[in-house]
């Protein structure tokens, strides 16, 4: 599958959107996985970082642009291979925002087997955890049915798979494992 | 006629110990307790072109001993799959091998 529409239920996305933007403002000025290069000098960990955090603003710029008007009027988002590498790293990036800001009455294995302590939770605790969970939820969905094995590029637009945008690193790569 | 200059085999010996010297350095991928699986997979086959198999290998690896080395070669090849990865929000570094 090259395209995926899916319709969302307005009311029950809605707060979840409203939770997650302010998130999502944070993560144009902050990387939601902070690198550590301790080896390296001050100018270069900024340059290094000043690229992933472009790269990260036009992720989020691609998960936002699937609620559109279209989305606020019938619920429903289209993933394609134009917009998928995008929107699946978003999530990520969202996600591990959440985990490490939001979602810190949990523990790793909470989160890992999808069993919080739902008593302890408070009403905010709980809809950061549904957030987490959609997200999750999203990128499950797109990597299930999206044909995602060769990366889109603008060439390809009209017969998209044929591309090879990235070369081979087995092929300069013995068997690095 | 001036002698053909013949290669001094210290000379020699030396030009290939510099080769075997060249530092290699490992891409090491970490764990993380937010990333699925399946993305993780998804990650290793798209920016370092591995195979189901050899990606599920790995991401396997990660989970359960908190880290797999994924490519290993020289320095400027391994600092852009290091930034791939990070850019796909997995917990990569560069470490020299051992």
């Amino acid at each position: 599958v090259q395209r995926l529409e899916i319709r969302l239920s307005l009311p029950a996305v809605s707060p979840l959107l409203q939770r997650l933007e302010p998130l999502a403002a944070r993560l144009r000025d902050t990387l939601a996985n902070p690198v550590v290069r301790a080896q390296d000098d001050e100018d270069f960990r900024e340059l290094w970082a000043g690229e992933l955090l472009e790269a990260q603003r036009e992720d989020l710029a691609a998960l936002a642009g699937l609620f559109d008007e279209e989305f606020h009027r019938s619920g429903r988002i289209v993933i394609d291979q134009r917009n998928a590498d995008g929107v699946l790293r978003a999530c990520s990036a969202l996600r591990l925002h959440l985990r490490e800001t939001e979602l810190t009455f949990a523990t790793d294995a909470q989160l890992e087997s999808g069993e919080p302590d739902f008593e302890k939770m408070s009403d905010a605790d709980k809809l950061a955890y549904s957030c987490y969970v959609v997200l999750a939820t999203l990128q499950e969905i797109v990597i299930e049915n999206l044909d995602l094995d060769e990366p889109y590029s603008e060439e390809d637009a009209e017969d998209v798979g044929d591309d090879e945008e990235f070369g081979d690193p087995d092929e300069a790569d013995e068997d690095n494992a | 006629v001036p002698e053909t200059p013949k290669t001094h085999p210290k000379d020699s010996t030396s030009t290939q110990t510099l080769l075997e010297k060249e530092p290699v350095w490992n891409v090491v991928v970490m764990n993380d307790p937010v990333n699925l699986m399946s993305y993780v997979v998804l990650v290793f086959k798209r920016v370092l072109g591995f195979d189901e198999t050899r990606a599920r290998k790995h991401m396997l690896e990660v989970h359960r001993n908190g880290r797999s080395v994924v490519w290993t070669g020289h320095r400027e090849e391994a600092e852009l799959y290091v930034n791939q990865l990070q850019q796909w929000q997995l917990t990569a570094l560069l470490e020299p091998e051992s």
